[in-house]
């Protein structure tokens, strides 16, 4: 009995051809899909960007930054205190918190007052205190088309100076540091509230104890490792 | 009788062409706008949705923009066209359902995240309508892929010359 042999057709010279041309013309239009894609994506980074004289709160030489890019108004970034107060509670002097304005205001008509507000708080080295009134109060003042009695109201119980702070909001006095803040934040494609920068890493929305633990320990491990 | 019945109009070239050039353009756009956003977003607007694990979540961050420039740019040269027109309709469909999801389940989308975050927000109920819209249009390329006026065309024409 004649041994079997199999019939292999060797692949013709043309359907090579064709099949190397279609490989080229793939990998090219891969490679500028790559390029287009590698062009676009490019983010600067938050060293790069960081404004001096925003509203810190924490030990000055502390080993992890939260930069914090929030709009008053906002339901989450209100969330976000209750984390971030327990955070500083239980990290102590390892964290530092700077704040950043970034009101969403198309979605939020009262943010950018409530913004310019607190840094004429600010000014008078009471930001904190009216951070917290702003938030604790959202419910209340974000509702209404006239914010600024609930924030003279705010202003009388931090023991600010009213006069000095009627003035200021009245001529819009800190509403070009708002808007470096914004610009900042665009700068940085942020494009919503909160977003945070745990030193260089992002969170955006995942306004969690447990979420801003493991981001911290994450630095906090990277730190030690590079000593 | 047949899904397509008599709906000859539906092969038109012209037409075909157009529905793929129009696709191939909106996968560009949408890939591009998702790139062009931190990736932090996106994931945010993923989990928004309520449905992939979190293990899950930065792998759709990382990999649905590029699939969608690569099926965006195959649609538009008309490069590989009936495995981009099926990519693209499997990348539509998946969005259909998850924006269905939402809406079945009341999950609240303030931003459904398809078009990056860029000032175009639409809500989970309305961008489920859109897309419902763009499957209609979709579907004729689905039936038939839309060869003419392609690289494919071109290539196959330049592989008849090759073997004459």
């Amino acid at each position: 009995m004649g041994k079997r042999t199999h019939k292999t057709t060797a692949p013709t010279p043309n359907r090579s051809k064709r099949a190397k041309r279609r490989t080229w013309i793939a990998i090219g239009i891969l490679m500028a899909i790559i390029l287009i894609g590698y062009l676009v994506s490019r983010i600067p980074g938050i060293g790069s960007i960081y404004g001096e004289g925003d509203p810190v709160k924490g030990a000055p030489q502390a080993k992890v930054k939260i930069i914090e890019y929030s709009d008053f108004q906002c339901p989450a970034c209100q969330y976000a205190q209750g984390p971030l107060k327990q955070i500083l509670e239980e990290y102590g002097e390892t964290v530092q918190i700077i704040f950043n304005d970034f009101p969403l205001v198309t979605a939020h008509p009262n943010a950018l007052p409530a913004a310019e507000a607190a840094q004429c708080a600010h000014s008078q080295q009471r930001f904190w205190e009216y951070h917290d009134l702003l938030f604790e109060g959202q419910n209340i003042w974000a509702q209404t088309t006239d914010p600024q009695p609930h924030f003279l109201d705010y202003a009388r119980g931090t023991g600010l100076n009213i006069e000095q702070f009627s003035r200021c909001i009245e001529n819009h006095e800190t509403q070009k540091a708002v808007r470096v803040d914004m610009k900042e934040g665009e700068a940085l494609r942020i494009r919503s509230t909160p977003t945070f920068f745990i030193n260089d890493t992002r969170l955006v929305g995942q306004a969690t104890f447990n979420n801003f633990k493991e981001a911290i320990d994450a630095q906090l491990g990277r730190g030690n490792k590079e000593e | 009788m047949a899904l397509w019945g008599n709906w000859r109009w539906l092969r038109n070239p012209v037409l075909l062409v157009t529905i793929r050039l129009l696709f191939g353009a909106f996968f560009i756009f949408t890939g591009v706008l998702k790139l062009m956003e931190p990736r932090e977003e996106f994931e945010a607007v993923i989990r928004a949705y309520q449905i992939f694990p979190a293990a899950v979540i930065p792998w759709i961050s990382l990999i649905l923009p590029w699939f969608e420039l690569t099926v965006g740019t195959c649609l538009a040269l008309g490069f590989l066209t009936t495995a981009a027109t099926w990519m693209g309709g499997t990348i539509l469909l998946g969005f259909t359902l998850a924006l269905g999801y939402t809406v079945v389940m009341g999950i609240n989308l303030e931003d459904c995240g398809c078009f990056g975050s860029i000032g175009f927000q639409q809500s989970g109920s309305t961008a489920f309508i859109r897309n419902l819209f763009l499957l209609a249009l979709f579907a004729p390329i689905l039936r038939y892929p839309a060869h003419v006026w392609s690289l494919d065309a071109f290539l196959e024409k330049e592989h008849v010359k090759i073997d004459s």
